[in-house]
Protein backbone atom coordinates (compact mmCIF):
# COMPACT_ATOMS: atom_id res chain seq x y z
CA UNK A 1 0.00 0.00 0.00
CA UNK A 2 1.53 3.28 -0.75
CA UNK A 3 1.16 6.41 1.27
CA UNK A 4 1.67 10.16 0.69
CA UNK A 5 2.00 12.73 3.15
CA UNK A 6 2.83 16.45 2.48
CA UNK A 7 4.09 19.02 5.51
CA UNK A 8 5.49 17.37 7.82
CA UNK A 9 8.89 17.37 9.58
CA UNK A 10 11.28 15.33 12.53
CA UNK A 11 12.58 18.41 14.56
CA UNK A 12 14.08 15.83 16.85
CA UNK A 13 15.56 12.52 18.03
CA UNK A 14 16.60 11.48 21.21
CA UNK A 15 17.69 7.92 22.15
CA UNK A 16 17.43 6.25 25.54
CA UNK A 17 19.77 3.19 26.06
CA UNK A 18 20.42 1.16 29.03
CA UNK A 19 23.87 1.74 30.63
CA UNK A 20 24.37 -2.30 31.42
CA UNK A 21 26.65 -3.46 28.77
CA UNK A 22 26.63 -7.21 28.38
CA UNK A 23 28.85 -8.93 26.08
CA UNK A 24 28.35 -11.88 23.92
CA UNK A 25 32.07 -13.44 25.21
CA UNK A 26 30.95 -13.22 28.89
CA UNK A 27 26.88 -15.02 27.87
CA UNK A 28 28.80 -17.68 25.92
CA UNK A 29 28.77 -20.29 28.45
CA UNK A 30 25.05 -20.30 28.71
CA UNK A 31 24.07 -21.93 25.50
CA UNK A 32 24.32 -25.42 25.23
CA UNK A 33 26.84 -25.12 22.13
CA UNK A 34 30.23 -26.16 22.54
CA UNK A 35 32.50 -22.80 22.63
CA UNK A 36 33.95 -23.67 19.00
CA UNK A 37 30.22 -23.47 17.60
CA UNK A 38 29.48 -20.44 19.30
CA UNK A 39 32.50 -17.80 18.12
CA UNK A 40 31.42 -19.01 14.62
CA UNK A 41 28.26 -17.50 15.23
CA UNK A 42 29.82 -14.55 16.83
CA UNK A 43 32.14 -13.98 13.49
CA UNK A 44 29.27 -14.88 11.03
CA UNK A 45 26.33 -12.47 12.39
CA UNK A 46 29.06 -10.12 14.12
CA UNK A 47 27.80 -9.72 17.85
CA UNK A 48 29.63 -8.62 20.30
CA UNK A 49 27.74 -6.50 23.15
CA UNK A 50 24.20 -4.90 23.95
CA UNK A 51 22.46 -2.77 26.08
CA UNK A 52 20.23 -4.27 28.43
CA UNK A 53 17.86 -3.44 31.13
CA UNK A 54 17.80 -4.53 34.68
CA UNK A 55 14.85 -6.57 35.62
CA UNK A 56 12.30 -4.57 36.44
CA UNK A 57 12.38 -1.16 34.38
CA UNK A 58 9.67 -0.85 32.13
CA UNK A 59 8.99 1.07 28.93
CA UNK A 60 7.61 3.83 30.90
CA UNK A 61 10.68 4.31 33.05
CA UNK A 62 12.83 4.40 29.48
CA UNK A 63 10.15 7.05 27.90
CA UNK A 64 9.70 9.57 31.25
CA UNK A 65 13.70 9.71 31.65
CA UNK A 66 14.06 10.91 28.10
CA UNK A 67 10.80 13.20 27.72
CA UNK A 68 12.57 14.62 31.41
CA UNK A 69 15.78 14.58 30.08
CA UNK A 70 14.03 17.16 27.00
CA UNK A 71 12.59 19.36 29.53
CA UNK A 72 14.86 20.17 31.66
CA UNK A 73 17.30 20.52 28.41
CA UNK A 74 14.94 23.31 27.02
CA UNK A 75 14.41 21.27 24.34
CA UNK A 76 10.85 20.77 24.39
CA UNK A 77 8.19 22.13 26.35
CA UNK A 78 5.80 20.09 28.40
CA UNK A 79 2.65 21.89 27.55
CA UNK A 80 3.38 22.04 23.96
CA UNK A 81 3.09 18.41 23.64
CA UNK A 82 0.07 17.56 21.82
CA UNK A 83 -0.18 13.98 21.06
CA UNK A 84 1.68 11.12 22.86
CA UNK A 85 1.77 7.98 20.53
CA UNK A 86 3.77 5.19 21.82
CA UNK A 87 4.51 2.45 19.88
CA UNK A 88 5.97 -1.43 21.16
CA UNK A 89 5.26 -4.45 22.14
CA UNK A 90 6.94 -4.43 25.77
CA UNK A 91 3.70 -2.15 27.50
CA UNK A 92 4.12 -1.94 31.23
CA UNK A 93 0.19 -3.21 31.60
CA UNK A 94 -2.76 -4.77 29.62
CA UNK A 95 -4.35 -1.97 31.21
CA UNK A 96 -4.00 1.19 31.20
CA UNK A 97 -2.27 2.23 28.17
CA UNK A 98 1.57 3.15 29.02
CA UNK A 99 1.34 6.13 27.04
CA UNK A 100 -1.39 7.12 29.70
CA UNK A 101 1.47 5.99 32.21
CA UNK A 102 4.16 8.30 30.83
CA UNK A 103 1.47 11.13 30.63
CA UNK A 104 0.31 10.40 34.39
CA UNK A 105 3.99 10.34 35.36
CA UNK A 106 5.09 13.47 33.75
CA UNK A 107 2.15 15.19 34.86
CA UNK A 108 1.29 16.10 30.97
CA UNK A 109 -1.73 18.28 30.36
CA UNK A 110 -5.35 16.91 29.95
CA UNK A 111 -5.99 18.64 26.46
CA UNK A 112 -3.74 16.09 24.16
CA UNK A 113 -4.24 12.50 22.85
CA UNK A 114 -2.24 9.19 24.06
CA UNK A 115 -2.03 6.04 22.10
CA UNK A 116 -0.19 2.63 22.47
CA UNK A 117 0.18 1.72 19.14
CA UNK A 118 1.48 -2.51 18.88
CA UNK A 119 4.15 -2.93 16.33
CA UNK A 120 7.83 -4.28 16.07
CA UNK A 121 10.28 -3.94 13.37
CA UNK A 122 8.63 -1.55 11.61
CA UNK A 123 7.58 0.60 14.50
CA UNK A 124 9.18 3.51 13.72
CA UNK A 125 7.65 3.77 10.16
CA UNK A 126 3.92 3.34 11.77
CA UNK A 127 4.57 5.61 14.60
CA UNK A 128 5.24 8.45 11.86
CA UNK A 129 2.57 7.63 9.91
CA UNK A 130 0.07 7.94 12.93
CA UNK A 131 2.10 11.07 13.58
CA UNK A 132 1.85 12.47 9.88
CA UNK A 133 -2.48 11.78 10.09
CA UNK A 134 -2.54 13.44 13.72
CA UNK A 135 -0.55 16.68 12.59
CA UNK A 136 -3.81 17.36 10.11
CA UNK A 137 -5.81 18.15 13.20
CA UNK A 138 -5.63 21.83 13.54
CA UNK A 139 -5.10 21.32 17.05
CA UNK A 140 -2.24 19.53 17.19
CA UNK A 141 1.31 21.09 16.31
CA UNK A 142 3.66 19.19 17.91
CA UNK A 143 3.93 15.08 18.74
CA UNK A 144 6.20 12.93 20.45
CA UNK A 145 6.22 9.57 18.80
CA UNK A 146 7.82 7.19 21.06
CA UNK A 147 9.74 3.82 20.17
CA UNK A 148 10.08 1.67 23.25
CA UNK A 149 10.96 -2.06 24.23
CA UNK A 150 12.22 -3.72 27.27
CA UNK A 151 11.96 -6.83 25.01
CA UNK A 152 15.31 -8.71 26.61
CA UNK A 153 13.05 -9.81 29.79
CA UNK A 154 11.19 -11.84 27.34
CA UNK A 155 14.14 -13.96 25.48
CA UNK A 156 15.79 -16.79 27.62
CA UNK A 157 19.56 -16.48 28.46
CA UNK A 158 19.74 -20.25 26.93
CA UNK A 159 18.37 -19.18 23.75
CA UNK A 160 21.32 -18.83 21.54
CA UNK A 161 19.26 -18.29 19.01
CA UNK A 162 17.74 -14.56 20.28
CA UNK A 163 19.61 -13.60 23.28
CA UNK A 164 23.09 -12.40 21.86
CA UNK A 165 21.60 -10.09 19.89
CA UNK A 166 18.36 -8.74 21.93
CA UNK A 167 18.71 -5.54 22.67
CA UNK A 168 16.21 -2.52 24.87
CA UNK A 169 15.95 1.38 24.09
CA UNK A 170 13.87 3.92 24.18
CA UNK A 171 13.53 7.18 21.71
CA UNK A 172 11.44 10.04 21.41
CA UNK A 173 10.78 11.67 18.04
CA UNK A 174 9.75 15.21 18.17
CA UNK A 175 7.30 15.19 14.68
CA UNK A 176 5.51 18.80 14.00
CA UNK A 177 4.23 20.76 10.77
CA UNK A 178 6.65 22.04 8.24
CA UNK A 179 4.98 24.80 5.84
CA UNK A 180 7.65 23.12 3.23
CA UNK A 181 4.85 20.65 1.36
CA UNK A 182 7.40 18.67 -0.35
CA UNK A 183 6.41 15.07 -0.50
CA UNK A 184 6.66 12.28 1.72
CA UNK A 185 6.68 9.00 0.03
CA UNK A 186 5.79 5.28 1.89
CA UNK A 187 4.69 2.04 1.65
CA UNK A 188 3.71 -0.40 4.08
CA UNK A 189 2.80 -4.33 3.63
CA UNK A 190 1.19 -7.09 5.83
CA UNK A 191 1.48 -10.50 6.02
CA UNK A 192 0.01 -12.24 8.99
CA UNK A 193 0.02 -15.78 7.50
CA UNK A 194 3.53 -15.91 8.46
CA UNK A 195 2.57 -14.03 11.63
CA UNK A 196 4.38 -17.24 13.67
CA UNK A 197 8.46 -16.52 12.44
CA UNK A 198 8.34 -14.14 15.33
CA UNK A 199 5.80 -14.84 18.14
CA UNK A 200 5.88 -14.56 22.16
CA UNK A 201 3.18 -17.90 22.23
CA UNK A 202 2.12 -17.21 25.92
CA UNK A 203 1.40 -14.49 28.06
CA UNK A 204 -1.81 -13.00 25.92
CA UNK A 205 -5.36 -14.08 25.84
CA UNK A 206 -4.93 -16.74 23.37
CA UNK A 207 -2.98 -18.82 25.77
CA UNK A 208 -2.90 -17.24 29.52
CA UNK A 209 0.72 -17.68 31.72
CA UNK A 210 0.71 -21.21 33.93
CA UNK A 211 3.38 -23.24 35.20
CA UNK A 212 3.68 -24.96 32.24
CA UNK A 213 4.06 -22.33 29.89
CA UNK A 214 7.01 -20.78 31.99
CA UNK A 215 8.66 -24.54 31.63
CA UNK A 216 11.98 -23.78 29.23
CA UNK A 217 12.27 -26.74 26.43
CA UNK A 218 14.73 -27.82 24.12
CA UNK A 219 13.18 -26.76 20.49
CA UNK A 220 15.40 -29.69 18.95
CA UNK A 221 18.14 -27.32 18.11
CA UNK A 222 19.88 -26.58 21.24
CA UNK A 223 18.50 -23.50 22.44
CA UNK A 224 16.33 -23.97 25.79
CA UNK A 225 13.13 -21.29 26.32
CA UNK A 226 9.66 -21.64 27.73
CA UNK A 227 6.08 -20.49 25.88
CA UNK A 228 6.48 -16.86 27.70
CA UNK A 229 9.89 -16.53 25.29
CA UNK A 230 10.25 -15.08 22.24
CA UNK A 231 10.42 -17.09 19.66
CA UNK A 232 12.34 -16.40 16.51
CA UNK A 233 12.61 -18.45 12.95
CA UNK A 234 15.50 -17.29 12.05
CA UNK A 235 15.82 -19.19 8.46
CA UNK A 236 12.09 -17.59 7.53
CA UNK A 237 12.96 -14.24 8.83
CA UNK A 238 15.83 -13.87 6.54
CA UNK A 239 14.38 -15.70 3.74
CA UNK A 240 11.82 -12.96 4.32
CA UNK A 241 13.77 -9.80 4.51
CA UNK A 242 15.44 -11.04 1.15
CA UNK A 243 12.05 -11.71 -0.92
CA UNK A 244 9.84 -8.86 0.22
CA UNK A 245 12.36 -5.81 1.18
CA UNK A 246 14.02 -5.35 -2.59
CA UNK A 247 10.84 -4.83 -3.93
CA UNK A 248 9.44 -2.66 -1.28
CA UNK A 249 12.47 -0.06 -1.94
CA UNK A 250 12.10 -0.44 -6.15
CA UNK A 251 8.56 0.40 -5.54
CA UNK A 252 8.88 3.48 -3.19
CA UNK A 253 11.74 4.67 -5.94
CA UNK A 254 9.55 4.15 -7.88
CA UNK A 255 6.86 6.36 -6.39
CA UNK A 256 8.92 8.92 -6.07
CA UNK A 257 11.06 9.21 -9.46
CA UNK A 258 13.96 9.14 -7.42
CA UNK A 259 17.16 7.24 -8.21
CA UNK A 260 19.28 4.70 -6.22
CA UNK A 261 22.21 7.27 -5.83
CA UNK A 262 19.65 10.08 -5.10
CA UNK A 263 19.66 8.64 -1.71
CA UNK A 264 22.23 10.08 1.00
CA UNK A 265 21.21 7.17 3.48
CA UNK A 266 19.30 4.10 3.72
CA UNK A 267 18.77 3.40 7.69
CA UNK A 268 17.39 0.29 7.94
CA UNK A 269 15.87 -1.40 10.73
CA UNK A 270 18.87 -3.65 12.50
CA UNK A 271 18.12 -7.48 12.57
CA UNK A 272 21.82 -8.16 12.46
CA UNK A 273 24.87 -6.70 10.76
CA UNK A 274 24.94 -10.63 8.48
CA UNK A 275 21.40 -9.99 7.37
CA UNK A 276 21.93 -6.33 6.73
CA UNK A 277 25.11 -7.04 4.58
CA UNK A 278 23.25 -9.57 2.28
CA UNK A 279 20.33 -6.82 1.60
CA UNK A 280 23.00 -3.89 0.87
CA UNK A 281 24.35 -6.70 -1.66
CA UNK A 282 21.17 -7.28 -3.36
CA UNK A 283 20.30 -3.64 -3.43
CA UNK A 284 23.02 -2.82 -4.91
CA UNK A 285 23.72 0.15 -1.88
CA UNK A 286 27.01 0.57 -0.61
CA UNK A 287 27.77 -0.71 3.04
CA UNK A 288 28.68 2.79 4.02
CA UNK A 289 25.28 4.59 2.42
CA UNK A 290 23.23 1.70 4.63
CA UNK A 291 24.85 1.06 8.31
CA UNK A 292 25.06 -2.30 9.74
CA UNK A 293 26.62 -1.36 13.40
CA UNK A 294 24.13 -0.77 15.97
CA UNK A 295 23.53 -4.34 16.62
CA UNK A 296 27.07 -4.89 17.47
CA UNK A 297 27.25 -2.39 19.97
CA UNK A 298 23.46 -1.96 21.38
CA UNK A 299 21.52 -4.87 20.25
CA UNK A 300 18.14 -4.97 18.43
CA UNK A 301 15.62 -3.34 19.82
CA UNK A 302 13.18 -4.28 17.62
CA UNK A 303 11.58 -0.67 16.65
CA UNK A 304 13.71 1.43 18.37
CA UNK A 305 17.38 0.64 15.64
CA UNK A 306 16.15 3.24 12.99
CA UNK A 307 16.36 6.37 15.50
CA UNK A 308 19.15 4.23 17.44
CA UNK A 309 20.54 4.51 13.75
CA UNK A 310 20.08 7.77 13.42
CA UNK A 311 21.48 9.31 16.77
CA UNK A 312 24.41 7.23 16.69
CA UNK A 313 25.40 7.27 12.84
CA UNK A 314 24.67 10.50 11.85
CA UNK A 315 23.73 12.34 15.20
CA UNK A 316 25.77 15.39 14.46
CA UNK A 317 25.37 16.08 10.95
CA UNK A 318 21.17 16.28 11.42
CA UNK A 319 21.91 18.90 13.06
CA UNK A 320 23.10 21.64 10.30
CA UNK A 321 22.60 19.45 7.38
CA UNK A 322 20.22 18.08 5.21
CA UNK A 323 19.62 14.96 3.62
CA UNK A 324 17.46 12.18 1.82
CA UNK A 325 17.09 8.81 3.55
CA UNK A 326 14.93 5.89 3.11
CA UNK A 327 13.97 4.13 6.05
CA UNK A 328 13.06 0.51 6.29
CA UNK A 329 11.12 -1.58 8.94
CA UNK A 330 10.43 -5.35 8.66
CA UNK A 331 9.38 -7.97 10.85
CA UNK A 332 6.91 -9.05 13.10
CA UNK A 333 3.49 -9.14 12.00
CA UNK A 334 4.87 -9.81 9.64
CA UNK A 335 5.07 -6.05 8.54
CA UNK A 336 7.04 -4.49 6.11
CA UNK A 337 7.05 -0.85 5.34
CA UNK A 338 9.71 2.14 4.02
CA UNK A 339 9.60 6.04 4.03
CA UNK A 340 11.29 8.44 1.58
CA UNK A 341 11.75 12.02 3.13
CA UNK A 342 14.21 14.58 3.84
CA UNK A 343 15.39 15.10 7.30
CA UNK A 344 18.16 17.53 8.96
CA UNK A 345 18.23 20.83 10.79
CA UNK A 346 16.81 18.95 13.89
CA UNK A 347 16.88 20.91 17.25
CA UNK A 348 18.72 17.75 18.58
CA UNK A 349 19.80 14.26 17.74
CA UNK A 350 21.36 12.14 20.48
CA UNK A 351 21.69 9.56 22.23
CA UNK A 352 22.09 9.17 25.96
CA UNK A 353 22.21 6.64 28.85
CA UNK A 354 19.42 5.36 31.67
CA UNK B 1 24.26 -25.67 -11.49
CA UNK B 2 28.08 -25.38 -11.55
CA UNK B 3 29.64 -24.19 -8.93
CA UNK B 4 26.94 -25.05 -6.41
CA UNK B 5 28.91 -28.12 -4.54
CA UNK B 6 32.02 -25.71 -4.63
CA UNK B 7 29.95 -23.27 -2.78
CA UNK B 8 28.72 -25.78 -0.24
CA UNK B 9 31.81 -27.03 0.44
CA UNK B 10 33.63 -23.43 1.45
CA UNK B 11 30.46 -23.33 3.28
CA UNK B 12 30.75 -26.64 5.03
CA UNK B 13 34.48 -26.19 5.48
CA UNK B 14 35.12 -29.56 3.76
CA UNK B 15 37.55 -30.31 0.60
CA UNK B 16 34.27 -31.67 -1.40
CA UNK B 17 30.66 -32.33 -0.78
CA UNK B 18 29.18 -35.16 -3.04
CA UNK B 19 25.09 -34.95 -4.27
CA UNK B 20 24.67 -38.86 -2.01
CA UNK B 21 26.19 -37.21 0.79
CA UNK B 22 23.96 -37.26 4.10
CA UNK B 23 23.82 -33.91 5.12
CA UNK B 24 23.64 -34.89 8.87
CA UNK B 25 27.53 -35.94 7.96
CA UNK B 26 28.81 -32.60 7.94
CA UNK B 27 30.05 -30.99 11.22
CA UNK B 28 28.91 -27.12 9.99
CA UNK B 29 25.62 -28.14 8.62
CA UNK B 30 23.94 -25.96 11.99
CA UNK B 31 21.77 -23.61 11.94
CA UNK B 32 24.52 -21.07 11.26
CA UNK B 33 26.06 -23.55 8.19
CA UNK B 34 22.14 -23.17 6.63
CA UNK B 35 21.89 -19.62 7.21
CA UNK B 36 24.90 -19.34 5.35
CA UNK B 37 23.93 -21.76 2.59
CA UNK B 38 20.76 -20.55 2.45
CA UNK B 39 22.18 -17.32 1.79
CA UNK B 40 24.49 -18.45 -0.61
CA UNK B 41 21.10 -19.63 -2.78
CA UNK B 42 19.63 -16.55 -2.25
CA UNK B 43 22.40 -14.36 -3.93
CA UNK B 44 23.70 -17.02 -6.45
CA UNK B 45 20.11 -17.86 -7.60
CA UNK B 46 17.30 -15.50 -6.70
CA UNK B 47 15.38 -18.45 -5.01
CA UNK B 48 14.34 -18.99 -0.98
CA UNK B 49 14.31 -22.14 0.88
CA UNK B 50 12.38 -21.97 3.74
CA UNK B 51 13.05 -23.63 7.35
CA UNK B 52 10.50 -26.23 6.91
CA UNK B 53 11.55 -27.21 3.40
CA UNK B 54 15.53 -27.23 4.94
CA UNK B 55 14.04 -29.63 7.80
CA UNK B 56 13.28 -32.16 4.67
CA UNK B 57 16.74 -32.07 3.19
CA UNK B 58 18.15 -35.54 3.59
CA UNK B 59 21.08 -35.77 0.75
CA UNK B 60 22.71 -32.68 -0.84
CA UNK B 61 21.21 -34.08 -4.07
CA UNK B 62 17.24 -32.96 -2.39
CA UNK B 63 19.01 -29.37 -1.96
CA UNK B 64 20.21 -29.01 -5.26
CA UNK B 65 16.66 -30.64 -6.60
CA UNK B 66 14.64 -27.90 -4.39
CA UNK B 67 16.59 -25.08 -5.72
CA UNK B 68 16.54 -26.31 -9.58
CA UNK B 69 13.00 -26.40 -9.29
CA UNK B 70 12.42 -22.76 -7.91
CA UNK B 71 14.47 -21.48 -10.49
CA UNK B 72 12.56 -22.81 -13.00
CA UNK B 73 9.35 -20.92 -11.57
Amino acid sequence: MNLLYHGRRITGVLTVVPQKVSNFDDEAVNYSFPIEKTLRLKSLMGFKEHRIVDDGTCVSDLCVYGLQYLFDQGLVLPQDIDALVLVTQSPDYFMPPTSNVIQGRLGLKEDMICLDVNQGCAAFEVGLFIAFSLLDQESIHKVAMLNAEVLSRKVSKQDRNSFPLIGDAASITLVEKDFDQSPIYANIMMDGSKREALMIPAGGFRLPCSQDTAIPHDDGTGNLRSLENLRMNGQDVFNFVMEKVPPMISSLLDQSGKRLDDVNYFLFHQPNKFMLEKLAEKLGVSYKKMPSNIVERFGNSSGVTIPTNICYNIGERVLNEEFIVCFAGFGSGLTWSSILMKIGNMKFCKMIEF
Amino acid sequence: MEKFYDKLAEILEVDSVEPQDDVSSFENWDSLGTLAILAMIDSTYNVRISSQEMKNVKKVKDLENLVSSKMLN
